[in-house]
């Protein structure tokens, strides 16, 4: 199938736009600031900061996760942005390990009300029904 | 069918002068350069092993068995017929070649002789250093008595031609006898429906025969749809297309690799293929002493390769070049329709959609993600099984593009079901869509 052509990796304008605003009116955030083009810092409501990597990447593996953990001394999140995006096992497992939480943006505004573990390890309610039914693949 | 030959006629071993040895001796390093680009089926020798009866010995042999060697060819797959100077004349064969001649019907006599056994004794009693060699060297008969024989096998047949019967003294081409009847006995062998590549070699050529037993020839050669003729004895290479014949002949004719002053080397190298004889020539140029293609023998052979369309294979071919222009289109269509709905979804819902391109997160994604499971693999699985049954229709030069496409859905399919993804998964070869054209 005619799945081809350049997926730009960095978020489009109109998806940083569509980020600001959904995080900023989640119920747990206080303030969320641009650090960089591609690197936000979120303040909740509790005081706690969550530094995210936003990205468009079509497929986050376990190769793009440590390219991007290793352009940046700390963070807590990789969030790629468009809905059309997703992420493997391996890559999901890497940024746990290294205590990241790597999300799509829907999973992400879960995640946000939650602290820790249960953070990076934040299942979609759709996603906690699937692994009820022992399906393997989430992703 | 892919065969590839080598046509070599009159050595004249004994003749051993200076040009003979060297043209011999980068014979051997030619015909290996040729092996490795394509190598050779068979070998096809047209008489004249021996020099003015004086036979066989060691050298021939050797000669020979590196010829094969080098080739990396066995003995079966080498074809030899006796030319006029492998024989040795004798005064009763002598008499009875005169009779022949001086005969009102010169071929029914010889046909007549042919059928008498004390006659056909005495005709020939020539042969026979020539049948031992043969022999010794190949370890089986040579059917002498059959006159002609046919040697079938599964993908061509060799018709050998004694056009030696009644050779006995310089001169005598153009009155040489074939012995018609014989010929007819061992061309009902083929059938008139014979259909496989059929070759027959004779030390001379047309020319040599007498009339009437050239039109014999010709015309048990048309019927019984012999397609080429494979001759010596002049020394001098050419080709010609008898169409004189409801279907046309080709004829070849290879100069010696012996060295005289009217004897330019040569040997010829054929390859047939989809249907077309592709012969080239080879001359030695004594000057500087290698092997070189012949482009002098006619405006045909230009570029030194001479391209003739077997006719039987031509009248297949056409028809199914018809047959095949007519399924790649059925097929076509059958894939147009399944790349285009796989577009449609792609242009619809798919991540470079127009909606993909104004909002991040839509409903969409999740059609798009669900339409590739119920739509798009499936519908590349029929693709590239469709591809794949008819593989016979794609060319050489773009069977790659199967490949691209297979690891293209492999990945693509990866990354939609299972839990191994990545964004190095090649991408839709658009090449995939012209792959039949």
């Amino acid at each position: 199938m005619p799945e081809g052509g350049r997926y730009e990796k960095r978020p489009r304008p109109e998806s940083i736009q569509y980020f600001l605003g959904a995080i900023g009116r989640h119920n747990k955030v206080r303030k969320i600031e641009q650090v960089e083009e591609q690197l936000f810092k979120i303040t909740k409501t509790n005081g706690r900061k969550v530094l995210v990597h936003l990205t468009n990447i079509y497929t986050v593996s376990e190769a793009e996760v440590i390219e991007i953990m290793s352009s940046h001394n700390h963070i807590d999140a990789i969030v790629t942005i468009s809905t059309w995006n997703s992420y493997s096992v391996s890559g999901k497992d890497v940024a746990k390990a290294n205590k990241i939480g790597l999300f799509l943006i829907d999973e992400f505004m879960g995640a946000l009300n939650f602290e820790g573990n249960q953070f990076i390890n934040y299942l979609t309610p759709y996603q906690r029904e699937q692994l009820k039914k022992g399906k393997r693949s989430l992703f | 069918m892919h065969l590839r030959f080598l046509h070599i006629s009159d050595i004249h071993f004994q003749v051993e002068n200076y040009q003979s040895r060297r043209m011999r001796m980068r014979l051997l390093t030619k015909i290996n350069e040729l092996n490795q680009v394509n190598p050779f089926n068979f070998v096809i020798l047209t008489g004249d092993l021996s020099h003015q009866g004086q036979g066989f010995n060691e050298n021939q042999m050797r000669f020979l068995k590196e010829i094969l060697r080098i080739l990396n060819l066995s003995e079966k797959q080498i074809y030899i017929i006796p030319g006029n100077h492998d024989i040795r004349r004798n005064g009763d064969r002598t008499d009875l070649i005169n009779e022949i001649v001086e005969s009102n019907n010169p071929s029914n006599t010889l046909d007549e002789y042919l059928e008498n056994e004390e006659n056909k004794s005495k005709i020939l009693s020539s042969f026979d250093s020539f049948s031992t060699f043969y022999f010794d060297f190949l370890t089986k008969e040579y059917p002498l008595n059959d006159i002609h024989f046919l040697l079938e096998t599964e993908n061509y047949n060799i018709v050998h031609l004694n056009t030696c019967l009644i050779a006995n003294r310089a001169g005598e081409e153009g009155a040489l006898l074939i012995g018609k009847n014989k010929l007819l006995d061992c061309l009902s062998n083929l059938g008139v429906d014979n259909n496989k590549l059929s070759i027959a070699i004779g030390h001379h050529t047309l020319e040599c025969m007498a009339d009437s037993d050239k039109n014999a020839m010709l015309s048990l050669f048309d019927d019984f749809n012999i397609d080429l003729y494979l001759s010596g004895h002049v020394h001098r290479a050419g080709y010609n297309i008898e169409a004189n014949q409801y279907n046309n002949l080709l004829n070849i004719v290879s100069a010696g690799v012996h060295s005289d002053e009217y004897a330019l080397g040569g040997f010829g190298d054929f390859l047939i293929q989809d249907g077309v004889a592709r012969v080239s020539q080879y001359i030695w140029n004594s000057e500087h002493e290698y092997w070189t293609l012949n482009n002098t023998l006619g405006r045909k052979m230009e570029n030194g390769v001479l391209e003739y369309p077997i006719p039987k294979f031509s009248i297949n071919n056409n028809r199914s070049e018809d047959e095949i222009n007519n399924k790649k289109d059925k097929i076509k269509k059958e894939l147009s329709e399944l790349f285009s709905e796989n577009e449609r979804i792609f242009k619809q819902y798919g991540p470079f959609s127009i909606t993909a391109q104004h909002t991040p997160v839509s409903e969409f994604a999740y059609m798009w993600k669900e339409k590739c499971i119920t739509d798009i693999i499936p519908n590349n699985k029929k693709i590239l099984e469709i591809l794949e049954s008819n593989k016979e229709l794609i060319s050489d030069d773009k069977l790659f593009i199967l490949c691209l496409y297979k690891n293209h859905i492999e990945g693509f399919e990866m990354n939609h079901i299972s839990k191994y993804k990545s964004s190095n998964v090649p991408i839709f070869p658009e090449e995939i869509l012209t792959i039949l054209d």
